[in-house]
């Protein structure tokens, strides 16, 4: 065979390459733009916990946890619940909005998501009011709807003496069809 | 020789407190760790002795032993203070075959200048020791075994009254408004030639001739006092004086506070002008005998007690003798509660090293400091926090001994409570008290926990029944308590007593489902040494009430442990008064809440905690430099502070359950 012909069979090989990766990638936007991330708002008053944001794109779900209500905390000890079929805990990243860097770690483990963030004891703790607290990532395996919810019995605002603060309303969040 | 006492002058100071290091306000008193000495006087006297019998040639060395049946002084002090010219008659009878010598210690501003016994020769080779002079009193001929005789010694001279030891400690002192003088400066302190460390059991009789204007306080019972010129003359008596009380004048004027309804009659008494607080030390004394009467089983078998407060002075911050009691104002520094809690631990004294004084002092402090410490810290709860958890208001106490024993020494190298024979106290001041106060009164918890209360405090009470004035040992404590407690006690005396065992207890923690009915909650226990452990377990539910305890005995590397409760329990915890010799680590590394799983809940507690210490001063730290509230259960790789080591345990067990997720 010619130079010529094998290039030619190289190209069309190219070719059908980027209209197959082409096509899934339509594919995959046509799936998920049925998706959207929807978050419970939080009560009109009082401390709260909840999601400000969310966005679900490539297959990554971004969500941001947010806080109001709340002044001289020392930090937060949260656990969500998620469907681990669906996702996978990718990270927890502290907001920057945090006047100093907090102390941040988070796992998941069969089906939840164990977190915690905030300063020391010495550091004057931290006011939140409405401001964002950290970003959780999940790569979505299966684009459905599911949900992202805080297990409130076991998850707390904590203050500088490390007792839970009270009266904090938790407000899940998650992926729903679009309207 | 009757080996019943043991010297033990300003054997009972509370650790931390050198008077000449006190100032008021400032609770910071404790010597550096690395300063040497800080013994008990009458040991580091015994030692001398000791170290220079071995140095000399074998050949030299005789056995000697006597029994001091009675000690007769006559003593003049004169107006300066200082000035001395005294007759001591001491009746020995020599119980070796060969042996009949004795030591007697003075101030090295004294000299003896006569000494006779009728039919014998008396020997006398002076020595010194700065501050210290000590004469070898022996006979020619000798003795024969089981001769009585009375050898009258005449000494005098001019008190020098020098300091001793890293605390500048003083066996003689003061000002023109208050005077002390101790057994080894202005008395003389008499120990047996065969056995320095031994103990002598004896009648006292003292006359005293002392400056009028002066008034005059000893350490025995008042016989009779007359002014005679220029002179006031005072005699007192003691049926039974022994080498554990530390025969102490105080001279200067004197304000009195009778304490109401109290047995023995008991009394305040300070210098004139300085009655702050003593007041307040009349009313708490009957709460505190009543305290101790529950304890020991009975009221102070002396015809009277004095509890002297003393002002800040050079050298004497407080110690017990012969019915009487004497304490510092430097302890009123701090709080009113910590004084009163330190009164009760020097009343505490008459008992625990007086009364019943402990023959091996020279190895053991168990029953002196120990039970004083156990005795204080009991006091407390029971006088102020009778409503709280029990178990919570001693842990507040016992953290400081944990904290003592981990992080101020090493508790690898502190030597065991009972010494071996031949060893020494440890060197160092921290360690000295960390191994006489705190590990001592450690153990004795140890004990209480594993026997509870009710059999403890009786085994105390038979203590006191069988060791008071008595010949008791460190195996006769033993014997004791064992006899009370229901499980076998001596793998603990082993362990923790006669060697040094910490060791590192697994706890695995998987509660009921949720709504189960019934709730069988199990906790997995393991161990790293062999002996037997009691472990009293705590499941407390979310709010910290404790649903169920249970005393359990560790004896397999590892075992579950079933519980039924009536709620579900949140966590499940070892009690933390055992942890100054249990190192406890949940089996959910970081889990440091001990509720069965690492979580946000351990993260936070840790963070929260982030750079506190347990030792605050790192390169010379004292007893008061520590963190009284630094939680060792957070201190993840043991080094005494919370930092990024433990945010990484955690970082990495975070997720992690022990014993099953949910």
């Amino acid at each position: 065979m010619s130079v010529r012909g094998i290039s030619l069979m190289l190209s069309a090989v190219l070719s059908l390459a980027a209209f197959i990766t082409a096509c899934a990638d339509d594919l995959r936007r046509e799936k998920t733009d049925f998706l959207t991330w929807e978050a419970q708002p939080p009560p009109a008053e009082g401390p709260a916990v909840y999601f400000s944001a969310g966005e679900f794109s490539r297959g990554r779900l971004v969500a941001t946890i947010a806080a109001r209500g709340l002044e001289r905390v020392a930090g937060f000890a949260l656990r969500l619940r998620v469907d681990e079929g669906k996702w996978r805990f990718v990270e927890f990243r502290p907001a920057s909005a945090w006047t100093r860097r907090p102390h941040a770690a988070a796992a998941a483990r069969g089906g939840l998501v164990l977190l915690g963030v905030g300063l020391p004891a010495d550091s004057g703790g931290e006011d939140f009011a409405g401001r964002p607290v950290g970003t959780l990532v999940f790569e979505v395996a299966d684009p459905s709807a599911a949900a992202l919810d805080f297990v409130p019995e076991r998850s707390a605002v904590l203050d500088l003496h490390g007792e839970p603060v009270p009266g904090v309303t938790f407000q899940g969040g998650g992926l729903a069809p679009r309207r | 020789m009757r080996r019943i006492f043991i010297i033990a002058l300003c054997l009972f100071a509370v650790p931390g407190v050198s008077a000449a290091s006190v100032a008021p306000g400032a609770p910071s008193l404790a010597p550096g760790a690395p300063t040497p000495a800080g013994r008990p006087l009458w040991l580091e006297l015994a030692r001398h002795l000791e170290q220079v019998r071995r140095s000399r040639p074998p050949a030299i060395v005789e056995d000697g032993a006597v029994d001091l049946l009675r000690l007769r002084l006559d003593v003049q002090l004169g107006a300066d203070g200082r000035t001395v010219d005294a007759t001591a008659v001491l009746t020995v009878r020599a119980n070796g075959s060969t042996g009949d010598a004795f030591y007697l210690w003075l101030d090295e501003g004294l000299a003896f200048t006569t000494a006779e016994a009728p039919g014998v020769n008396v020997l006398v080779d002076t020595l010194e020791y700065p501050p210290f002079v000590y004469g070898v009193v022996g006979f020619s001929p000798r003795l024969a075994a089981g001769e009585t005789v009375d050898v009258a010694l005449t000494y005098g001279g001019r008190l020098v009254c020098g300091p001793y030891g890293p605390r500048a400690s003083q066996y003689c002192g003061g000002d023109g408004e208050l005077s002390y003088y101790m057994a080894s400066g202005l008395f003389p302190l008499v120990m047996d030639y065969a056995d320095p460390y031994g103990a002598l059991a004896y009648e006292l009789d003292l006359t005293l001739r002392t400056p009028a204007e002066l008034e005059v306080l000893v350490a025995a019972d008042p016989v009779s006092e007359t002014v005679d010129g220029a002179w006031r003359v005072s005699t007192w008596h003691a049926p039974v004086y022994t080498s554990g009380m530390n025969l102490i004048l105080l001279t200067g004027q004197f304000d009195v506070i009778e304490v109401p309804q109290v047995a023995p009659p008991t009394t305040v008494q300070h210098p004139t002008g300085h009655g702050e607080y003593a007041g307040t030390m009349a009313e708490w004394i009957p709460t505190i005998y009543g305290f101790l009467e529950e304890l020991a089983g009975g009221p102070f078998p002396f015809g009277q007690v004095t509890v002297f407060k003393l002002p800040i002075m050079d050298g004497f911050p407080g110690t017990a003798t012969h019915g009487m009691v004497y304490l510092s104002d430097a302890y009123t520094t701090s709080s009113m509660q910590w004084f009163e809690e330190i009164l009760t631990h020097e009343i505490s004294h008459l008992w625990w090293g007086i009364l019943a004084a402990p023959v091996d002092l020279s190895r053991t402090a168990l029953m002196t400091e120990g039970l004083a410490v156990t005795s204080q810290y009991e006091y407390i709860r029971r006088q102020y926090y009778p409503d709280l958890d029990a178990d919570w208001v001693l842990w507040s106490k016992l953290r400081r001994n944990q904290i003592y024993l981990w992080y101020l020494t090493e508790p690898g190298t502190l030597p065991p409570i009972l010494l071996p024979e031949g060893a020494a106290w440890p060197d160092t001041v921290n360690e000295q008290v960390v191994w006489a106060y705190y590990k001592t009164s450690s153990f004795l918890d140890l004990l209480r926990v594993t026997m509870g209360d009710g059999l403890f405090f009786a085994a105390l009470r038979d203590y006191v029944a069988a060791c008071t004035h008595g010949e008791c040992a460190f195996d006769d404590v033993e014997s004791i308590f064992g006899q009370r407690a229901e499980t076998d006690l001596s793998p603990l005396f082993d362990a923790f007593a006669r060697r040094s065992y910490y060791p590192e207890l697994g706890i695995a923690f998987v509660p009921c489902d949720q709504d189960a009915e019934p709730c069988v909650n199990t906790v997995t226990l393991s161990k790293d040494v062999e002996t037997t452990l009691p472990v009293e377990l705590l499941l407390e539910g979310a709010d910290g009430a404790v649903l169920h305890r249970e005393l359990v005995h560790l004896a397999d590397p590892a075992a579950d442990f079933a519980f039924t409760t009536a709620g579900r329990p949140a966590r499940a915890r070892v009690n933390p008064r055992l942890q100054a010799f249990y190192r406890v680590f949940s089996d959910a590394p970081g889990d440091v809440n001990f509720d069965g799983e690492t979580d946000g809940f351990d993260w936070m507690e840790v963070v929260l905690a982030q750079g506190r210490r347990a030792v605050h001063d790192v390169e010379t730290p004292g007893l008061y430099d520590i963190d009284e509230r630094f939680e060792t259960r957070l201190d993840l790789v043991t080094d005494g502070v919370i930092n990024g080591a433990e945010l990484e345990v955690l970082r990495a067990g975070l997720g992690a359950t022990a014993g099953g997720g949910r």
